[in-house]
């Protein structure tokens, strides 16, 4: 484990100590500081708004509950990769249980439309991410993690290591298949992609 | 080993705009603080219960205090009886004139007429204790009851009841904002405030917001929960998507109804206004009281979609619901 990975930048010590010890303020920080971290990370792992809702609600709360275990061998960020991937994979178990049921049942609640976006100037950004979103969703999910957390989210071998509880050489392993998968399907995408540009909105 | 460049870096044009448009995905306020608020919500779950029990002790003290300081302290304000002195024989007990009051007294007959009145004294010290008590109680004139000023009770709240001849009857306190109590073994307790229904079904925060277009979305511990109004010629219907179940409450003046769970109207009981029973084709005796205070009709409709259908028999277990199976 490199040295960097054990680091913990004081400030977020004596930050910590403060959302022990039950400062109110010092929680908000904390909150405000890494929820857009934790939704990012849920909308890019396949979540709906919802659903990373829900994810940030519990990963939080497991926050909270966990800061007196908390030691401070790892960043508290990686820290907070791992409950969210975890959490991550808890909220995509449910949905993939209640939606076949609900299929079965034929109880499906309505799906969420997708968020509303700015239609002049960020539809590019958007058809971009509603590419990538169609890429990754084809991934393999553990493989899928490990493209995410190193090419997205720019966090080092070691700490997605850490982060997902496995081997440093299985997280190469997997960028390596990820990473090839990604340029298959990106390419497959772009070829596909002509003929939907060419069809009327 | 050192870690490969990313794609970001050394990728195609392609890899890096969208890898890129991932940097994109935008962070709604209401929803960051939409969490926040059921996080804090559940990091202290039972605020009210406490504030409860601190109230209920608060008041038990108060009444303690009432009754038994108050002669304690005249008891220990009052200076020491004197010695016990045979007091010479008085054929008939005397009573001792009242303390000052706020009332006037009467001029002293030894004052002329035209004299100057007086200037008000300044308030007295409490006059000693007779030197014989005397033997009419005065306590009352003193102290009046507080019984005569205290204001009529206030009526019971209205309750929203459950009952079914096969379980324990749920009963919940209801008033226009809240709705308190417990259903199956699970504590309950929302409040509505603007559209926002929100509180804890046991342990789960409950967070629930009404939109206009008769539909209202929400959480419960996490998990999703839907419901949608529909009008009828008397009354609504409302459809409520649950974690272990989809089902559907009718609520009119002649008649409730919600499936799964009943497979027959309840019918309203002549001359108790909002309370409806029957008996489903299972023999199964119902009885529910809706008050009208409830809440607002939207916010009732979803209390009443969220307790009355019974969860879906084959998600059982599959699925957590919001209270234990039956």
């Amino acid at each position: 484990m490199i040295a960097a990975v054990r680091e913990v930048a004081p400030s977020e010590t004596d930050w910590l100590a403060r959302c022990r010890a039950g400062d109110q303020a010092a929680w908000r920080r904390l909150y405000d500081e890494h929820f857009p971290l934790v939704f990012r990370l849920s909308i890019r792992m396949g979540a709906s708004e919802r659903e990373a809702a829900d994810v940030a609600q519990e990963v939080f709360l497991r926050v909270w509950r966990g800061l007196g275990s908390f030691r401070g061998d790892s960043l508290f960020r990686t820290w907070l990769y791992r409950i969210t991937m975890n959490e991550v994979s808890r909220v995509a178990r449910e949905g993939a249980v209640r939606r076949a049921f609900g299929a079965m049942l034929a109880l499906v609640s309505r799906e969420e439309a997708p968020p509303a976006r700015s239609p002049d100037r960020l539809m590019e950004q958007a058809e971009a991410f509603a590419e990538l979103e169609a890429i990754l969703g084809r991934m393999r999910p553990k493989q899928r993690a490990v493209f995410v957390l190193f090419e997205i989210e720019e966090l080092a071998l070691e700490q997605i290591a850490l982060v997902l509880d496995c081997p440093l050489e299985t997280v190469r392993s997997r960028l390596r298949h990820a990473r090839a998968d990604f340029e298959r399907l990106r390419r497959q995408h772009s070829v596909v992609r002509p003929h939907l540009q060419g069809e009327p909105r | 080993m050192k870690d490969p460049e990313r794609l970001g870096i050394t990728g195609t044009d392609d890899d890096r705009r969208l890898l890129r448009s991932a940097q994109s995905v935008r962070v709604p306020d209401r929803i960051k603080d939409q969490v926040r608020r059921a996080v804090e919500l559940r990091m202290h779950p039972r605020p009210r219960k406490r504030l409860l029990l601190a109230g209920a002790g608060l008041l038990v003290a108060a009444t303690a205090a009432a009754a038994g300081l108050p002669p304690l302290l005249r008891a220990w304000q009052s200076p020491a009886p004197p010695p016990a002195q045979p007091a010479p024989p008085r054929p008939h007990p005397t009573i001792q004139p009242l303390p000052a009051t706020d009332r006037p007294a009467p001029p002293a007959p030894t004052v002329a007429a035209h004299a100057p009145r007086p200037a008000p004294e300044p308030p007295q010290p409490a006059a000693p204790p007779p030197a014989l008590a005397p033997e009419l109680d005065l306590r009352g004139f003193l102290h009046p009851p507080v019984e005569a000023s205290k204001p009529p009770p206030p009526p019971p709240p209205a309750r929203l009841v459950i009952e079914r001849n096969d379980r324990k009857p749920a009963s919940l306190e209801a008033t226009a904002t809240t709705v308190r109590g417990f259903v199956r073994g699970r504590s309950v307790a929302l409040s509505l405030v603007g559209r926002e229904l929100s509180g804890h079904i046991g342990d789960d925060a409950v967070s629930i917001h009404i939109f206009l277009n008769r539909e209202a979305h929400g959480h419960v511990g996490g998990r999703e929960l839907h419901f949608s109004f529909h009008p009828t010629d008397r009354g609504w219907i409302v459809e409520a998507s649950l974690p272990d179940v989809g089902g559907q409450v009718r609520v009119e003046p002649g008649a409730l109804a919600f499936r799964p769970g009943c497979d027959r109207d309840l019918l309203p009981v002549a001359g108790r206004p909002g309370a409806y029973e029957g008996t489903c084709s299972d023999d199964t005796r119902l009885r529910v009281e809706v008050p009208a205070t409830l809440l607002d009709p939207m916010a009732r409709l979803v209390v009443l979609g969220m307790l009355l259908p019974e969860p879906e028999p084959m998600l059982r277990g599959q699925v957590p619901g919001l209270f234990p199976p039956p």
